[in-house]
């Protein structure tokens, strides 16, 4: 049984591990402290020995299924092909990221042609394709792409609402406790402003073409979680690396 | 690792004040591990249902000894 479970868990995972050495031997421990020893508080730490296992155990499931060399390269694929996209195109205008109810089911970012994204109204729906018209006029086009933070979000049970406090959860559930990429999030929610704090974050910001259109991960997740929360076309405004944070502002349009 | 130094300090200070009740250190270790998990909030939602699951089991060892105390003292009333 116990080699079943060996199994089934990996004991490469060292949580796994961790916890089945803990929870075993302090159930091991336990009787012989509290009948043979007779001592409460030696049985105690058998007791807390037992409890800090299963939380190991229970904790292994926060680590991924693949290496996060295997995650960094595919993102990093992800986004070199994105970004040659965008430079054969020469869609050089800021990203407008789409809640899911202006797409097919998931929040995209649209590049287009536009360089003044001001201008732009979205009137119905966009279809589900990599180059959309999202207007009448002929210049009314560009391309839609899956960034980051859309996937992200699919890990959220709940969509988060308009709320600083509401916004601030969600992008800390995703930040801080999904992908472990920041220290905290704070989020300050200004009519069509909102400005995110990221401390300790682990991704930087590089001046290449694809952050400078989509944004750096960091400000593609906020901007997908704002523009969800809103259900509002929302644009990375500023997206500024300081020690130790990160600044994002957001533009959430009409 | 914060809930491995509670329990350290726990046992420890339990230890010190010459407690001799099982009782006694089981419920501050529950109260312990409760509190740490929900501190840790943004955990995914598939490691919030398992531990949710650990934290009723333990709550339950807990309510265990509440109903064995609570006998203890209408039988000896």
């Amino acid at each position: 049984m116990l080699n079943g479970m060996l199994d089934r868990y990996s004991v490469k995972d060292p949580y796994v591990g961790l916890g089945l050495g803990l929870t075993i031997s302090g159930a091991c421990l336990a009787p012989i402290f509290y009948f043979i020893v007779e001592s409460v508080p030696f049985t105690a730490i058998a007791i807390s020995s037992i409890m800090l296992g299963l939380v190991c155990v229970a904790l292994a499931n926060t680590r991924p299924a693949i290496s996060p060399e295997a995650s960094q390269m595919m993102l990093e694929a992800g986004m070199e092909n994105i970004a040659a996209l965008l430079e054969e195109l020469g869609l050089s205008g800021k990203a407008i990221y789409l809640p899911s109810s202006l797409r097919d089911g998931r929040s995209q970012a649209l590049v287009p042609i536009r360089q003044d994204y001001s201008s732009i109204k979205f009137e119905d729906r966009i279809p589900g394709r990599l180059i959309v018209r999202h207007g009448k006029d002929p210049q009314d086009v560009g391309i839609a792409v899956a960034t980051p933070g859309s996937i992200c979000l699919d890990g959220l049970e709940v969509k988060p609402g308009p709320t600083s406090t509401e916004i601030e959860s969600a992008l800390s559930t995703i930040l801080v406790g999904m992908l472990d990429i920041a220290g905290s999030v704070s989020v300050i929610a200004n009519e069509n402003k909102v400005k995110v704090e990221v401390a300790k974050p682990k991704l930087g910001y590089e001046n290449v073409w694809f952050f400078r259109s989509l944004g750096s991960p960091l400000a593609s997740i906020a901007a997908t979680a704002v523009c969800e929360a809103f259900n509002k076309p929302v644009v990375v405004a500023r997206d500024e690396y300081q020690k130790g944070k990160a600044v994002i502002e957001l533009e959430v349009l009409s | 690792m914060a809930l491995a130094v509670l329990f350290s300090v726990i046992n420890v200070i339990m230890a010190i004040g010459d407690n001799k009740s099982l009782d006694a250190h089981f419920t501050v270790l529950v109260i312990a591990s409760l509190v740490v998990t929900l501190l840790f909030a943004y955990f995914s939602p598939k490691v919030r249902k398992t531990l949710n699951a650990l934290t009723f089991a333990f709550f339950v060892g807990f309510l265990v000894i509440v109903v064995l105390r609570a006998r203890d003292v209408l039988v000896g009333s």
